[in-house]
């Protein structure tokens, strides 16, 4: 048992020190400038909230900028997907090297031993991302709410609203706004999701030689184009019934088809490490 | 022992790099694998190594572990320094820590004696190397490993000439009657006086495998001013010509392997 786990960590340590760059900074630094870059993708109140904050004149008056404050809505749905695309890019190295550098693949590790490594980095680097995710999203909005909450009851008690009813969902200055993110919710849905993805995205390095990755994503778009004709030409064929998406439909995708996926990406990968040629 | 039992690769069908390919290699002993640009030598150490896969025939070592089960077993065995390694972005001190825990015959003396005599500064990061230097490292690892096999394609390609004696003298070191060391070069000068066994393939085929006591009672090498007709092969060199004879006298000559390996080239022996 002992020997096992030291195997385990010394292939890990290979795999995030010596192939890769993986490390609680890199996590860390790269989570950070996800984030950052969510912001302004997904949130358009981004620039005017920084505008605001260094000059709040820049709103035309003062019910303009009350109404900006009101409605700011911190909800970055973005904030998902941040840990399986920083778990993507800290895996990219590791693996072409697993394609690519000789000392790497002639190192005497057990085929299984490195897709359990792989798997273990994976959900240690998915976690780690969803830990600074949530930590970076809570730490802003506590600060908009502390800097900013007296001024929005200000800015009302000035124009008489006292008795404003503020449980807005969503909205940052609600009375029953909940700091903490989606991602904490749907811990396991993200696991699972980023499992999937990552070794997808493995799978594609190790099947393709060269723009590994744009083949895999163009190859799984063909894929989907396809599913989606043949799914809206059977609807046509049986006279344009309608697909009611519920809750128990999305259940079935994360719990049914995505571990089923998952199982045969991990086959294919343990399969394209024993029998993948240079 | 490594036996290779009618081992045959292509990348295209019509096209075959490897053709039926049989020999066993014995522990103990260095072999120089020769060959034109382009016969297969690589291909050879990437089969051996079980980095491809042969269509036809099977490598095992000890006739027990096969090269295309790529066991953890199998690769304990062996060490492979390519022609160009890839470099790392890690400082000396890591790389030896990461890696060296895989190979449990590990050697830090000896790697240590070896980057001293190399004259590698031991704590560096390798990516700053240059290229000889990076080599050089690379070869200081691969014969600390101290695995059964080693195959080096292209070792000397790179060092300077102090270096190439320095690993010679390194390589004799490490030599014992466990290990096979494979050398796959062009330049046979630098190996001429280590090897044990010539393997020359030509056209896919092994042409030539055959160990350098059998050469020299088959042949003798030398020099003369005047061809005659029990001149085997010869080439014109400053003043006079390099000859291969029929060693009918038993004469002891110190073989020239670049005339052997000409002469093979040329259909001659």
């Amino acid at each position: 048992m002992r020997n096992t786990l030291k195997k385990h960590y010394y292939s890990i340590r290979e795999i995030c020190h010596g192939s890769g760059y993986i490390s609680l900074l890199s996590i860390t630094l790269i989570t950070l400038l996800l984030y950052v870059l969510s912001l302004f993708f997904a949130n358009k109140q981004i620039i005017p909230l920084l505008i605001g904050t260094l000059n709040k004149n820049a709103f035309a008056s003062n019910t303009e900028y009350l109404i900006f404050l009101e409605s700011l809505n911190f909800n970055n749905e973005l904030t998902i997907i941040i840990p399986i695309l920083c778990t993507i890019i800290l895996l990219v190295n590791p693996t072409n090297q697993l394609k690519s550098n000789t000392l790497n693949r002639i190192l005497p590790i057990a085929a299984k031993d490195k897709v359990i490594s792989f798997l273990v980095i994976i959900i240690g680097c998915t976690i780690i991302s969803i830990f600074i995710t949530t930590l970076l999203d809570f730490a802003i909005k506590q600060y908009l709410r502390s800097k900013y909450f007296n001024e929005v009851l200000t800015l009302q008690e000035s124009i008489g609203e006292l008795y404003k009813y503020r449980t807005r969902n969503g909205y940052l200055f609600s009375v029953d706004y909940s700091p903490f993110l989606n991602s904490t919710k749907h811990l396991s849905s993200i696991l699972i999701l980023s499992l999937v993805c990552n070794t997808l995205i493995i799978n594609f390095i190790l099947l393709f030689q060269k723009y590994s990755i744009i083949k895999g994503i163009s190859l799984i778009v063909s894929v989907l184009f396809i599913a989606f004709y043949l799914r809206n030409s059977l609807i046509k064929m049986n006279h344009n019934m309608a697909l009611e998406v519920t809750s128990y439909a999305y259940e079935t995708v994360y719990y049914i088809y995505f571990p089923i996926m998952f199982i045969c990406l991990i086959m294919s990968f343990y399969f394209l490490l024993k029998q993948k040629e240079n | 022992m490594i036996t290779i039992n009618n081992l045959g690769f292509y990348y295209k069908k019509e096209k075959p790099i490897v053709k039926s390919i049989s020999t066993q290699l014995q522990s103990g002993k260095i072999y120089g694998l020769l060959g034109l640009n382009g016969e297969g030598k690589t291909t050879l150490l990437k089969l051996l190594a079980g980095l491809l896969f042969p269509k036809t025939g099977v490598i095992t070592i000890d006739n027990k572990f096969p090269s295309t089960e790529r066991s953890k077993e199998y690769f304990e065995q062996l060490y492979m320094v390519p022609d160009q390694p890839t470099s790392s972005a890690l400082h000396i001190p890591e790389f030896i820590k990461i890696y060296s825990i895989f190979y449990k015959d590990f050697s830090h003396q000896l790697f240590e004696e070896a980057l001293i005599a190399f004259n590698i500064p031991p704590k560096s990061k390798i990516k700053s190397l240059s290229f000889g230097q990076q080599k050089k490292f690379h070869l200081a690892f691969a014969l600390a490993t101290n695995t059964k096999l080693l195959l080096l394609d292209e070792p000397t390609n790179g060092l300077d000439i102090p270096s190439k004696a320095i690993f010679r003298k390194l390589l004799a070191k490490v030599t014992d009657d466990e290990k096979i060391i494979i050398i796959s070069t062009h330049l046979v000068h630098d190996i001429e006086n280590l090897i044990d066994h010539v393997l020359i393939i030509k056209e896919g085929l092994l042409v030539l495998d055959s160990n350098i006591n059998a050469i020299l009672q088959l042949y003798s090498f030398g020099y003369t001013s005047m061809l005659t007709d029990d001149i085997l092969y010869s080439e014109k060199s400053i003043a006079n010509y390099k000859t291969i004879r029929h060693n009918q006298d038993n004469r002891e000559t110190a073989i020239d392997i670049e005339l052997l390996f000409n002469a093979i080239q040329d259909q001659k022996l």
